[in-house]
């Protein structure tokens, strides 16, 4: 009985020093679980919102990580060398199941956090775990800048808003070239350099409009695409041939 | 008014597109050009990727020559045997050259492929009409009457040809051998540079078969509008960067634009035009070829690897 009590109070013990050191609990929502975005807008955001329980109270250092996540494709980064007098795509690395959107939030710049080694925050670190073998290390800081340009890869320190000190949110942008699918976000509560609570919410983009029509009909039905565009081509054609007739 | 490309996955002005469609359709009108060979360098140089202003243009390219093939069957001046013969070679041209285009393409070098292709095509077709009209100016200037050009008989080995038929409308009995490989050679060129190739097609029909003058152009539009429609369709199948609604817009342009190109014409000094249309197609040859000479400000491209390629 005595040992009994004193193996369950060493596991209450266990479990609150876990619970108020390792155990901050993340929740999160967003502003719209279905992004529609038309094609023709430049582009709209959806925020994330979180909530950390309990508050980190005493940890002097402590932030939020936000990580966005899209659908994944592959991808080929080319360069241009002169050959033979010719300017012409030489080399080229490929990189699979790269994420058509990879964001990351702070809610400090993560060296301030502690945080610069971690791979999930490292883009450069992404690009080298997708390359294929065979290709050159030189062009993951290139495919790096290129997806950043695209504005298919974003980091933005202080992305993260504290509104309260256990409440946060982020603002996503989402570009008008987004891919369509399910977009996976994850919260990090990070305190002294180390992770100490995780969150996740996710949410749909779905371009829509004609031109997200058309785009769908295109990779989904080629053949009838194909049809339809002769079409309109010749009718094109005859009615402009009727309308111009002198 | 930006409009947003679903394909070429781009917002381009859309009075720019009517504006382009418009010259290159005013162009082709006046000199009666497929414009194929004009606008596909025009929309490379806007930014379009190369796939999508490729297989684009031949939906453009169908719709600029419908009215004329419709009128020229209408009128009767179209050899529809030969053409048959032209668009059964000109099918097989464009499979092959839709196939070598997606091969390329996964490639990597079909920028390469498609500015080497240009240079060349445009380089010699502009240096001929440059020299060609140069001379008709200065003989209209020296008020000669033109010399009438010798009319020489088919090259020899097209008449040793086997398999003999008899084109009535064309008054010709050849062999469909050459018929077959000229469609064939314009298919593929077609397929692969984004071009009708009416250009080339009336010029082999006149010098190698001896097509006579009144149904040249009409069976070359026939083989253009049936070509060019396989084609689109195979593109639209295979590489899928067929942008209807970018083709769309040129296609409203060029048919607008050709019809005042067709009567300008009738009124404006054709010699000192020609010279003009020369000096235009010399300067896309050599934009191509500084584009293949001078080192990019940006050597690395980025591009998603999309179906049937890698």
């Amino acid at each position: 009985m005595n040992r009994l009590a004193g193996f369950a109070g060493l596991i209450l013990t266990l479990l609150t020093c876990g619970f108020a050191w390792a155990q901050a609990e993340v929740t999160m929502t967003n502003s719209d679980p279905v992004v529609a975005v038309h094609s023709n807008f430049r582009g709209q955001a959806v925020t994330l919102f979180g909530t950390i329980d309990p508050p980190p109270g005493e940890a002097e250092n402590y932030g939020v990580v936000v990580v966005v996540q899209g659908p994944s494709t592959d991808w080929v980064v080319r360069e241009k060398q002169r050959q033979f007098g010719f300017v012409l795509n030489a080399a080229s690395a490929r990189y699979d199941r790269v994420p058509g959107y990879y964001g990351v939030f702070s809610s400090r710049p993560l060296a301030q956090l502690g945080l610069e080694a971690l791979p999930q925050f490292d883009l450069e670190a992404l690009a080298a775990r997708q390359r294929i073998e065979s290709g050159d290390q030189t062009f993951d800081s290139k495919f790096v800048q290129l997806m950043r340009a695209a504005d298919r890869f974003s980091m933005a320190e202080r992305g993260v808003v504290m509104l309260t000190p256990s409440a946060f949110s982020v603002r996503v942008p989402i570009a008008s070239n987004a891919t369509n699918g399910l977009y996976l976000a994850r919260a990090f509560v990070v305190a002294d350099g180390e992770i100490v609570g995780e969150g996740t919410t996710r949410y749909t983009v779905r371009t829509q409009g004609f031109e997200r029509y058309v785009a769908d009909l295109a990779r989904s039905n080629p053949a009838l695409y194909g049809f339809a565009t002769i079409l309109v081509a010749l009718l094109t054609g005859w009615v402009g041939g009727v309308l111009f007739r002198r | 008014m930006p409009i947003y490309l679903p394909i070429a996955e781009l917002s381009v002005d859309l009075f720019f597109l009517l504006g382009i469609g418009a010259a290159i359709g005013f162009i082709s009108g006046l000199f009666g050009v497929g414009g194929g060979f004009l606008l596909t360098p025009m929309l490379l140089f806007a930014g379009v990727p190369a796939p999508v202003a490729v297989a684009s243009v031949t939906a453009q390219v169908v719709a600029s020559s419908t009215s004329g093939a419709l009128s020229y069957f209408r009128r009767g001046a179209m050899d529809i045997k030969m053409g048959g013969y032209l668009v059964l070679g000109g099918v097989f041209g464009s499979t092959l050259g839709v196939w070598i285009f997606g091969v390329l393409s996964a490639l990597g070098q079909l920028d390469l492929f498609l500015s080497l292709g240009y240079l060349l095509l445009l380089g010699s077709v502009g240096s001929l009409m440059f020299v060609e009209s140069l001379r008709a100016l200065i003989r209209s200037k020296n008020q000669m009457t033109a010399v009438r050009r010798r009319q020489p008989g088919q090259a020899p080995w097209v008449q040793r040809l086997p398999m003999r038929t008899r084109f009535r409308k064309s008054q010709l009995y050849i062999s469909i051998i050459p018929v077959v490989l000229i469609g064939f050679a314009i298919g593929v060129i077609g397929a692969l540079l984004g071009i009708g190739g009416g250009f080339v097609l009336v010029p082999a029909l006149v010098y190698l078969l001896r097509v006579p003058g009144k149904v040249v152009v009409g069976t070359s539009l026939l083989h253009l509008l049936a070509v060019m429609a396989v084609t689109c369709f195979l593109h639209a199948l295979q590489t899928q960067s067929v942008d209807t609604l970018l083709a769309f817009c040129l296609m409203v342009g060029s048919v607008a634009g050709a019809q005042f190109g067709a009567s300008a014409g009738q009124h404006l000094p054709g010699e000192r035009l020609r010279v003009l249309l020369a000096v235009l197609i010399l300067a896309i040859a050599i934009r191509f070829g500084l584009g293949l000479l001078l080192e990019p400000a940006q050597p690395f491209t980025l591009s998603q690897l999309g179906f049937g390629e890698g």
